[in-house]
């Protein structure tokens, strides 16, 4: 076989294989190439704010919502803490929680005692403030509740306090009188649960997520990244044997 | 070889995830920055209502509306104090802020929640504002350079800064009025 041949032969073959990497590429690439062009506009449509609700996902990504909430009674709103999220009813007000240690109702405004903080909101979720201990709100805050007059109290490590009516001055009071009435546990019904427990798990996977976990193959777990890092491969055969074919034919 | 690479692959990984989690915290307690701020004394905090007009002022510099109906401040003669939170990209940064006579004076990150962009923390980026106050369009008199890979902290500190000469402004005028 002459020289010529030869390498006519060689580039024939490299064609073969360029094609056969190329359809087994061809996934890959549509993947790659249409989660790259959405996650490159996340913020424009709104990717991280689109939440999916699927159950097989949910499932696939074994979200669960806590089996404990914490309730309390805030005039007549139900206020239920569920993981790191605050409810009003059923609508979701607060988000990053750890601890709710209370609420009550006071002058059309709901008063809910969060990781030390007291977060003040309208009852129909709207915030007016959070307070924490810049401003003022007593260090190891344990309670809340109202006295008599309708007035805030709090119960801290280091004793009670009083609020004035804006929330703004806190000032210790030696003693309660017998009308306090202190926020304590509720509990809610189970369908209340239910809805809360569907509403906080269709609250956390966003379509974000999804699309960064299929273009990095996380979401086929722990050999989904290999799997791209197969496609990487394959990419670059693909570049390698292209030019290699193009350069062999060129007259 | 293999061995190196690991080695290399293992120090890199180590290195950025250490940055990462020594990079989100609290750099300095709210009451910590105010005290630091009057020296050490208490000035008493007010608040600012949002009313409807303010309200739409503040929605057009954040780019949505305010996330609370009053924001507190502490004052003393022309000095105030403010102590607020916007998102960067998934949590909120609390972003310590000084006016002094309608110009900031002073701006500290506070706590930082965010998994990138925490480079706004650092003084290069900060020592920018000092000075700054609001022209007409309620934008900043100057342009705040960006920090590559920090582009929604640097916007939200930015417009926090807007916020609040605005704030500082309708003080003045309730003062005044």
């Amino acid at each position: 076989m002459s020289r010529a041949k030869g390498a006519r032969s060689r580039s024939a073959s490299l064609a073969i294989w360029h094609r056969r990497l190329g359809l087994s590429a061809a996934l890959f690439v549509l993947v790659l190439a249409t989660t790259g062009l959405a996650l490159n506009h996340t913020a424009e449509l709104g990717l991280d704010r689109r939440y999916l609700e699927a159950e097989w996902l949910l499932a696939w990504y074994g979200i669960q919502a806590p089996a404990e909430a914490s309730v309390f009674v805030a005039g007549s709103l139900l206020v239920t803490q569920m993981g790191d999220r605050v409810y009003f009813g059923t609508r979701p007000v607060e988000e990053g929680v750890g601890t709710v240690g209370g609420a009550v109702y006071i002058d059309d405004l709901v008063v809910t005692a969060v990781d030390g903080d007291l977060l003040i909101l309208t009852a129909s979720g709207e915030r007016v403030e959070r307070l924490g201990r810049k401003d003022g709100v007593p260090a190891g805050l344990a309670g809340v509740g109202t006295d008599s007059e309708g007035g805030l109290l709090l119960s801290t490590d280091a004793g009670l306090y009083r609020a004035d009516a804006e929330f703004l001055r806190w000032s210790e009071v030696d003693a309660v009188d017998a009308n306090v009435v202190w926020s304590t546990p509720a509990t809610a019904d189970a369908a209340t649960l239910a809805e809360l427990r569907a509403d906080y798990r269709g609250r956390i996977l966003s379509l974000e997520r999804v699309l960064l976990d299929l273009h990095s193959g996380r979401i086929l777990g722990r050999f989904g990244p290999l799997l791209m890092d197969f496609a990487a491969i394959l990419l670059t055969l693909l570049a390698v044997t292209g030019v290699w074919v193009w350069s062999s034919r060129r007259p | 070889m293999r061995k190196l690479t690991s080695m290399i692959l293992f120090v890199v990984v180590f290195a950025v995830s250490g940055v990462n989690a020594a990079a989100r915290g609290v750099y300095q307690a709210p009451e910590d920055f105010l005290s630091e701020t009057f020296g050490g004394t208490d000035p008493e905090s007010h608040v600012v209502w949002m009313t409807p007009d303010l309200k739409a002022r503040v929605a057009a510099v954040l780019g949505h509306p305010p996330n609370a109906m009053r924001i507190r401040y502490w004052r003393m003669g022309q000095r105030t104090a403010w102590v607020v939170e916007e998102i960067g990209k998934e949590k909120p940064i609390t972003t310590g802020i000084v006016v002094n006579d309608n110009q900031i004076e002073r701006i500290k990150i506070l706590i930082f929640r965010e998994s990138r962009g925490w480079e706004v923390r650092h003084d290069f980026f900060t020592d920018q504002f000092h000075g700054a106050t609001l022209n007409g369009r309620s934008e900043l008199d100057r342009n705040i350079d960006g920090i590559s890979g920090a582009t929604m902290s640097v916007s939200a500190v930015t417009r926090l800064a807007r916020m609040v000469l605005l704030l500082d402004q309708q003080v003045d005028a309730d003062v005044q009025g």
